[in-house]
């Protein structure tokens, strides 16, 4: 099983702006998390009383909570969903208080295909930061900080997550952040917000960790993400990065995670690579 | 990489810290989660209102991963407040993870360099 490539996403969200115009648009042959966040994700914006999709994807959207997620019922009727499989259905991100809960449901997923317990505490812990900066970031103003799902192909041996939000965007949040405008003019800002240390709220305490880990530890694992705001996009699959500009717009921020089940990482060896500040040294704090 | 087993299960246990009292302090009754900011802070201003009663302070992590937000927000702004000598001789940090201990390491000493300037 091949990683998801950016450009496949990208014409996924062509699709959607289509969606948008003319209410309908063309689906792909293999559905997954990021098509379903992302379907759910513009059809809550636009709303919607009916949703017909094709019989192939239907079960699959209905498995992932797609008519639940857009608050109208479910030709396929109630389904009772497991916690604890392949899947993890579509979640509105509304409670703060769920971080932890959703990030265990999600990291769950990966206990029946995976055993590594630094892998496990890695992947956990990105979540919780992650989903932690839906309700730091977003800035919406209805309560819906964010929509989350997930599936685990243990036959692919690949998992993919995939995290989207309507809120403001890369480029507004990180313009908040004065220090930040000059290099804004010129830079594409899902590269620059990748990067260690940036963020769009220095005085308010932040610090700018989450992507930057999630980055670190998808190098190590040689596996794929891809970082939408708007117009800007940053990709990076199997160590090789990229950013480009698009023509069609995306409201919010999406983030797909996609990763080798086979290949561990460690949060360790991440933070061991955060630069210490000038005139620190490793001896200046340990643990002995 | 495998976190610590070595838990040491004494809560609301003081004991005999070069002369002073420490306080135990479990990190669960002053934090929700380990995961976000908002939480981080408010548990670092019960820790500094401790800190305001007790010479040493020592927290139990009881093994749990830190979020960079919650490790910066509550151990990093700490050590800011109180400066880098200060907390080390203050504030005891017990059962953190192996992953959380570099982190823990940059937070404070990202934040004591930046009060410091």
């Amino acid at each position: 099983m091949n990683f998801t490539y950016a450009s496949h996403i990208e014409q996924w969200l062509a699709q959607l702006q289509r969606l948008r115009q003319v209410n309908r648009c063309d689906g792909p042959e293999f559905f997954k998390p990021y098509h379903l966040a992302t379907l759910a994700h513009v059809l809550r914006t636009t709303g919607i009383d009916e949703l017909s999709l094709p019989a192939a994807i239907g079960d699959y959207a209905d498995t992932m909570n797609l008519w639940g997620a857009l608050d109208i019922p479910s030709p396929f009727g109630p389904k009772h969903r497991q916690t604890e499989g392949r899947y993890h259905p579509i979640q509105l991100l509304r409670d703060e208080n769920l971080i932890d809960e959703t990030a265990e449901a999600l990291t769950s997923l990966f206990r029946s295909v995976c055993n590594n317990a630094s892998t496990l505490d890695a992947v956990q812990t990105m979540l919780r930061e992650l989903i932690g900066n839906c309700f730091a970031h977003a800035a919406v103003r209805d309560g819906l900080y964010g929509i989350v799902c997930a599936q685990v192909w243990n036959g692919g041996r690949k998992a993919q997550v995939a995290l989207c939000d309507s809120g403001i965007g890369i480029r507004a949040s990180l313009s908040q952040n004065a220090a930040l405008l000059d290099r804004l003019r010129h830079a594409n800002s899902c590269e620059l917000a990748m990067e260690y240390g940036v963020t769009s709220k220095p005085r308010r305490g932040h610090s700018g960790y989450g992507l930057t880990v999630a980055r670190d530890l998808m190098l190590q694992n040689q596996g794929m993400l891809y970082l939408r705001s708007g117009s800007e996009a940053y990709r990076m699959c199997r160590g090789v990065c990229g950013k480009t500009n698009v023509s069609i717009g995306w409201e919010g921020t999406l983030l797909v995670i996609e990763w080798d089940l086979d290949r561990a990482v460690d949060l360790t060896a991440v933070y061991e690579r955060f630069p210490l500040p000038e005139g620190m040294s490793d001896d200046d704090f340990d643990f002995a | 990489m495998t976190t610590s087993t070595s838990h040491e299960p004494d809560r609301g246990a003081r004991e005999t810290v070069i002369g002073a009292e420490a306080l135990h302090v479990d990190i669960a009754d002053i934090a929700s989660n380990v995961t976000t900011r908002p939480v981080g802070a408010a548990a670092r201003r019960q820790l500094l209102a401790l800190l305001e009663q007790h010479h040493v302070i020592r927290i139990d992590f009881r093994d749990r991963s830190l979020t960079p937000s919650f490790a910066d927000e509550c151990l990093g702004q700490l050590a800011a407040r109180l400066g880098l000598g200060a907390f080390k001789q203050r504030v005891q940090l017990k059962n953190l993870t192996e992953s959380s201990k570099p982190l823990v390491k940059h937070v404070v000493l990202t934040r004591c360099s930046a009060a410091a300037a």
